[in-house]
Order: structure tokens, then C-alpha cells, then sequence
């Protein structure tokens, strides 16, 4: 009891946005989500005092200069407006609009590669009444579901899904479930239910992962068990755990951890972030038992600010290996008005073996990398950022980068890896209006 | 006790971290089994097997080994080709259920005299070298040799990996059994086990090796000789169907001389049929034979054929229809062989 006090007491508090997917502990300046907008807007933004209705847009133009002879990454000389319009259209009820309004790059013509990709969320939160002198609450969230995270995200991390949310909360507990559809595969869906408590530190859930996806010669399904928690020592430090189970692996149950330790200190002028994350993924703990190479879309520039460690590259390849990996991130961020430099480095080892057969079978990745073997991968942007107007979110920016996203095609035509390596140099004007 | 299990999971982490990897090794051989069938006259002097690929640069060997018997099946362990082999010929083969394909280049067995002594098929030259081809790989069961596995294996279609690892036992090989039907299509099937090669088609053996199984067979000559007994009207019989139609005394005939020498390289078949209808009766010996010519891709078929007519109530003394030869009931020609009453000597 006295443990569960101190650990009550160490917890920090709830997110002002249900079920937020994103990552909490990175310097990494993540989108909006698509849902409780007025909760989420800074002081300066146009659009905060509307009476019912909510506005906001992110605004990104992109100048780029190629650094190697593989020329411009896909993204390039580009805008990107990421607009979100909330309105309160009852009590309790929110309609969520949120609109990615872009142009791929000039080279493609006047307005050729324009795109609108339009998601919209009902959201119905109502208090449902009082017990024990704390509120019920319950949430249903549908289709945009945004950047969608299971557990600590051993399973599912930082993926933007569409589907149902819904959740019932009460006094730090919640029993929460989330349906998505088209996760990593064609025709794969993804269920969940998790029960939570202190405000969603500790938890326990089970997950269903199915595909009825004829064309590729797979029908199948897995079944998930999770535990997970996570817990503020000190409050700029945090330790998450999870563990899972596929309960019904090929030959037996399969296993696989997650160990994270991050330090996120945000102040000025100095703010940093530094973290460790342990993943291990037994063979057979991915929820198709053939390899099927996984695709992601849509592929926008927002999701340069996620890791590239993430479920999304270990769980095909479970059918031949043991996978596991130590990832190092790193933010900093020295501010000195009006300019404002930064460097941001997430350095990722991964290991795999085939315990199954010797010598072992071998797979070569799209990114050319032979396994089973080590892997290292490293991404980094480092730069300077320039704030015109002190008391306005508007600011230019110039900075190198080898982490761009992947998208050779339309941006909602699946792509087989979610970033590329290839250095470029940037020149951006960014306003949040 | 909380301290001992910190310890016990940084040793974990830091044990993952210290295991090394799976060691990826070289693709691995492959033992097959090669079955010898039909049978031939021909005794080889240094018979032996061999399983190679015909790329660009020439012959490229994978199993080569000498025969001390034909009749038992034959072991060979396929190695991976020398590096600087070039792929000639690639075929798209179908594997597993879905919509997985992979090219594989088809790996050529043969059975051969080694009359240079040189224990090497060709010696690495073209198919058409010093060695005497005896027999080749027979489909629709074969291997095949998939170039750049891994590349192969890359590009991420509907279960390639995961069906091309249980395709091959979850072994690390290049070497791949094959399944070729009359219709075309190629699949790697594990339900190939071993490959034949036919020692009676030696004839047909360096041509179908040179040109794969696309060389062209034009029928050619087709020489008719009908003999009839002299107590006969030969003119009237024969009539305006048969250029070359004499009267014999046939009594004196021997009809071991209607049988051609065959022509160096020939290999063929001899039909004899007795044929009746009214008050006439023939015996037709009719000879096949089919001559390749290997650089031109060409496989002639000459038919040859004698007949000889008689009075059903006066054959002469040698005279096999009835007693040897049982009639063939047709509504053929009296001077043809007709195919459903055919019982073939070689």
C-alpha cells in the first residue's frame, strides 16, 4: 500500500486530450490531434475565441537543397497546412474537422501534387454522474482517431488510425477500447481493451489482431495480452514498462518487452530530453505467422516528428527472428532570442536471430539490410530557428536533416518503409496560427 | 531482493546487447536424386552424370560424378555455380498458392559418355562439345537455380519469404525442385524428388539440349513401295495413289530387306501391321525414323513405308498376318499402318 501511495503520488496528471497517442516525453514538436482543440491552443493562436467553434492551423513552407546525388527527397519545395476546425455543435458533443492541405512540391507543376486529405471525428464525452464522489465519464470517439498508441507502445505506437474510441473513466481508472482499421496490412484490423488506473500508468489489455485479406493469401488472426506502466521517479524523469504476450504464437506463446528511461527537462533557455528504449520481440510475436511486409499512409512530412523505432519495423519480420534493439534519443534546445538552436539525434541498434534453424534463413530489407544480423541506424536534424516576432509562434528555420518521410507516390498510396536516409537542407517558414 | 532483480534485468539488457547475432553462411547445396529410364544398345565408356547451368560464358557445373550402374537411382549434391556466371535463360516460376513469383534459371542434367576422359561435362564449353550426350533431364520434374536469392527475396510480394522458406525445408539454398507441365507454366513444387533422364531418346538428346525444347520437327519424306503379287492386276490395284507399285513374285521376297540402315543420329520405330478386307490382304512394315541436327535446331521425321499385297487365299510361305500378326481391323488404306493397332519395335 505504501508503494502504490508513492507511486500514486509520483504519477503525473492527465492529458487535457483524450486519449492522446503521442509522445509525451520528447522535444519533438508533434501535430494537433483531431479532437478537444481548445484545450491544446497556446495563447497566440487567431482562432481560440470563436464562442462554439475553434480554429487552428499549422502552416510549413519548404525550401530544400539535396546534399547527395540522390537529389531532393520526396517532400520538397513544399506547403503543408494542417487546419483543424472544432465546433461544439451540442453539450458535450464535438464535431472535429481536420484538414491536410498540401502540395507535395513545386517541380511537380502549378498545383499538380495539391492535396486535401480531409479527416473528420465525432466525439461525444458526456458525464455520465457522480460515485463516490468522483465523475463518470464517458467517452466515444469515431472515425479519425489520430496518432493512436496501445499500452506503451510495444504493440501499437504513434500510428494515425481510423475507427472507433470509446471509454469509460472513472477516478483515475479507465476501461478503454479502440477498433482500427487498415493498421499495417491491407484489410487488417486491429481491437483493443485496456483497463487502466492512475490515470492511465498502469494497465492491462488485450488485443485482437485479424486480416481477412484474400489477395495475399493470408487469413489470419492474433491474440494479445499486455501489462504496462510507467512511473515519474522525479518529475522531468519517467520509466515505462511493457510486456506482451501472443497468446496464440505459431508453435507456442510469444513474448515481447519494452523498457523505456527518459529525462525530459523543458525550461529556457535550455530544454532536453534524453531517453533510452529496450524493445525484444520473441519469433512468432508478430500477428501474421508469414512474412508480409507492412505498409504505412498516409505519408506526410508530420511524421518526421515520431521515431523511427516503432512496432511497425519488427513485428513482420517475427515469422524467421528474435528481434530486439536499443534505441538512444536525444533533444536539446538552447534558446537565445530571437534565435533558437537545436539538435535532435534518436540512434537505433537493432539485433535479430534465427533461433529456429542453423545456418538461418536469410531476408534482405527493402533499406538493403541483410538479416539476421545488427542493423544501426541513425537520424538527425540540427539546425536554427529564428523568431521575428517575439510574442508570436512564427519562426524560420534552417536546419540539416537525414529523416525525411517516404512517399514516392500519393501520399495515401502505401508505402513499404516510413522514412528514408538522405541528407537534404532545409529552409522553412513555419507559423501556428 | 528489489536490487538483485535490477540487476538480474540490466544483466538481460545488457546480455541482449552482448549475444551476437545469427552468423548468415553461404547458401547451402542441394542432394538430389536422378533416375535413369528407358533402355538403349549402346554400352558408354566413362558414363557420368552431370548437373550444371548453360549461362552465357558457357557451362556452369553444379554436380559431376562418374557411373558404375545405371539401373540404381543416382545421388548428386548441387554446389552453387562459380562466381562470374552469367544467367542465359530465366523462367518465371509460380510459388506457393498465392501470387509469388521468382525467376529461376533451370538446371540441365545429363547423362553423357566422357570421351575426352576429362571428368567434366563439355569441358565447360557450350552443350555441344566433346562428350557424347546419352540422355537429358526429362519434365515435367526438374531444379532450378534461383540467381540472386536475396534480391529476389526482397522485393516484398504477397508471402514470397515465408513460402519460398517452406518450399525449401527453411534451408538456406538457392536450389529449388521445379514442376514444368506440357502447358507451359513452371511452379516450384516440393513434391519434386528426383529427375529423369531417358537413356532411349539419345538421339534426340543434343538437339533438345542445344535448343531447350524449342527446335522445330518439319515432317519430311514420306516414301511409300507397294508390292504385289503377280498373280494380281498391279496396275489396277495401285491405281493412280501409288507412284511406286511393282509386281513381284512373292514367294521370293524377303521382307527383312524393307527395313532402311538408319541414317547416323537417327533414332526411330518400325510399325508392322496386317491389314484385310475382301479377298486382299497386305502386310505394311512402316519405318519412323527422326535425324537432329543439333546447330540448326531441326529434327527431320522420314516415314517409310512397304507394303505387300496378296490374294487372301494364296499367301506365300512367309507370310506372318494371321498366325504371328493377328489383322488390324481399319478402314485405312491397305498399304497403311493404322495408329490404334500399333505395337511399336524399336
Amino acid at each position: 500500500m505504501v508503494v502504490l501511495l508513492a507511486l500514486a503520488a509520483t504519477l503525473t496528471g492527465a492529458s487535457e486530450i483524450y486519449a492522446d497517442g503521442r509522445d509525451d516525453r520528447t522535444l519533438l514538436l508533434q501535430k494537433l490531434v483531431n479532437r478537444n482543440l481548445p484545450g491544446q491552443l497556446g495563447p497566440h493562436r487567431l482562432g481560440r475565441n470563436l464562442g462554439r467553434a475553434t480554429v487552428a492551423a499549422d502552416l510549413l513552407l519548404n525550401f530544400q537543397s539535396s546534399l547527395s546525388e540522390e537529389g531532393p527527397t520526396p517532400f520538397h519545395g513544399f506547403f503543408f497546412m494542417d487546419t483543424y476546425i472544432s465546433v461544439e455543435v451540442a453539450e458535450s458533443i464535438d464535431i472535429n474537422l481536420n484538414l491536410l492541405v498540401f502540395n507535395k512540391t513545386a517541380s511537380g507543376g502549378f498545383r499538380v501534387l495539391s492535396e486535401v486529405l480531409p479527416g473528420l471525428s465525432a466525439h461525444y464525452h458526456p458525464r455520465l454522474g457522480h460515485w463516490a464522489g468522483h465523475p463518470i465519464e464517458l467517452d466515444v470517439l469515431a472515425i479519425d482517431l489520430d496518432v493512436t498508441t496501445i499500452g506503451n507502445g510495444l504493440l501499437l505506437e504513434t500510428v494515425p488510425l481510423e475507427g472507433l474510441l470509446a471509454g469509460v473513466r472513472w477516478n483515475g481508472l479507465e476501461l478503454r477500447h479502440v477498433f482500427g482499421g487498415r493498421v499495417f496490412w491491407p484489410q487488417d484490423d486491429l481491437l483493443n481493451v485496456t483497463l487502466t488506473a492512475y490515470d492511465g500508468h498502469l494497465g492491462v489489455g488485450y488485443s485482437r489482431w485479424f486480416t481477412t485479406a484474400d489477395e495475399v493469401g493470408v487469413d489470419s488472426s492474433a491474440n494479445y495480452a499486455h501489462v504496462f506502466g510507467r512511473w515519474s521517479p522525479i518529475p522531468a524523469a519517467t520509466v515505462a514498462a511493457e510486456y506482451m504476450v501472443r497468446l496464440d504464437g505459431p508453435e507456442r506463446p510469444a513474448h515481447a518487452l519494452l523498457g523505456r528511461a527518459d529525462f525530459t527537462y523543458r525550461s529556457d533557455p535550455v530544454s532536453l530530453h534524453t531517453g533510452y528504449q529496450f524493445r525484444w520481440y520473441e519469433s512468432g510475436s508478430g500477428p501474421f505467422d508469414v512474412v508480409l511486409a507492412p505498409s504505412t499512409l498516409p505519408n506526410t512530412p508530420d511524421r518526421e516528428e515520431y521515431y523511427a523505432t516503432n512496432s511497425f519495423e519488427y513485428l513482420w519480420l517475427s515469422p524467421l527472428y528474435e528481434q530486439w534493439s536499443h534505441t538512444g534519443m536525444l533533444e536539446a534546445i538552447l534558446h537565445a532570442p530571437p534565435f533558437e538552436a537545436f539538435a535532435e539525434l534518436e540512434v537505433w541498434l537493432r539485433f535479430s536471430a534465427d533461433r529456429e534453424q542453423t545456418p538461418p534463413r536469410v531476408l534482405r530489407t527493402l533499406q538493403g539490410d541483410r538479416l539476421p544480423g545488427r542493423v544501426t541506424t541513425a537520424f538527425y536534424r540540427v539546425g536554427v530557428r529564428l523568431y521575428p516576432l517575439a510574442d508570436r509562434p512564427y519562426r524560420f528555420i534552417a536546419h540539416v536533416t537525414n529523416k525525411s518521410v517516404s512517399s514516392f507516390g500519393n501520399v495515401r498510396q502505401p508505402e513499404l518503409a516510413r522514412f528514408i536516409d538522405q541528407p537534404v537542407f532545409s529552409l522553412e517558414a513555419e507559423a501556428r496560427l | 531482493m528489489r536490487t538483485a532483480h535490477l540487476a538480474l534485468a540490466a544483466a538481460l539488457a545488457a546480455g541482449k546487447a552482448g549475444c551476437a547475432p545469427s552468423e548468415i553462411g553461404d547458401l547451402e547445396p542441394l542432394d538430389v536424386v536422378v533416375q535413369v529410364v528407358g533402355t538403349t544398345t549402346v554400352t558408354p565408356a566413362r558414363p557420368r552424370i552431370s548437373a550444371f547451368l548453360v549461362g552465357q560464358g558457357g557451362i556452369a557445373p553444379l554436380a559431376d560424378r562418374a557411373l558404375t550402374s545405371t539401373r540404381a537411382p543416382i545421388h548428386l549434391t548441387l554446389q552453387p555455380p562459380p562466381a562470374g556466371h552469367i544467367t542465359n535463360r530465366l523462367l518465371q516460376a509460380r510459388l506457393g498458392t498465392g501470387n509469388g513469383l521468382l525467376l529461376v534459371e533451370p538446371i540441365r542434367f545429363a547423362l553423357y559418355d566422357d570421351l575426352d576422359g576429362t571428368a567434366g561435362f563439355q569441358d565447360g564449353m557450350q552443350v555441344l562439345g566433346p562428350d557424347r550426350i546419352l540422355a537429358i533431364d526429362e519434365p515435367p520434374r526438374g531444379y532450378g537455380w534461383v540467381p540472386q536469392l536475396e534480391q529476389q527475396l526482397a522485393v516484398p510480394r504477397p508471402p514470397t519469404v515465408s513460402a519460398y522458406y517452406a518450399l525449401t525445408g527453411d534451408r538456406y539454398t538457392a536450389f529449388v525442385p521445379l514442376f514444368r507441365p506440357l502447358d507451359g507454366t513452371v511452379a516450384l513444387d516440393a513434391s519434386t524428388t528426383s529427375v529423369s533422364v531417358d537413356i532411349s531418346q539419345a538421339a534426340l538428346a543434343p538437339t533438345r539440349l542445344a535448343c531447350g525444347q524449342g527446335f522445330s520437327s518439319p515432317r519430311t519424306e514420306d516414301i511409300l513401295h507397294l508390292q504385289v503379287d503377280d498373280a494380281l492386276d498391279a496396275d489396277a490395284l495401285c491405281g493412280l495413289e501409288v507412284a511406286d507399285c511393282s509386281a513381284v513374285r512373292i514367294e521370293e521376297l524377303d521382307p527383312r530387306g524393307f527395313v532402311p540402315s538408319p541414317p547416323t543420329g537417327a533414332h526411330g520405330n518400325i510399325t508392322i501391321q496386317c491389314r484385310r478386307r475382301g479377298a486382299l490382304e497386305t502386310v505394311v512394315i512402316e519405318t519412323n525414323r527422326r535425324l537432329c541436327r543439333p546447330a540448326d535446331c531441326v529434327c527431320e521425321r522420314f516415314t517409310e513405308t512397304h507394303a505387300v499385297l496378296t490374294a487372301t487365299t494364296a499367301p506365300p510361305s512367309w507370310w506372318p498376318c494371321g498366325d504371328t500378326i493377328p489383322y488390324c481391323a481399319s478402314s485405312r488404306p491397305l498399304y497403311r499402318t493404322d495408329p490404334p493397332c500399333r505395337t511399336d519395335e524399336p
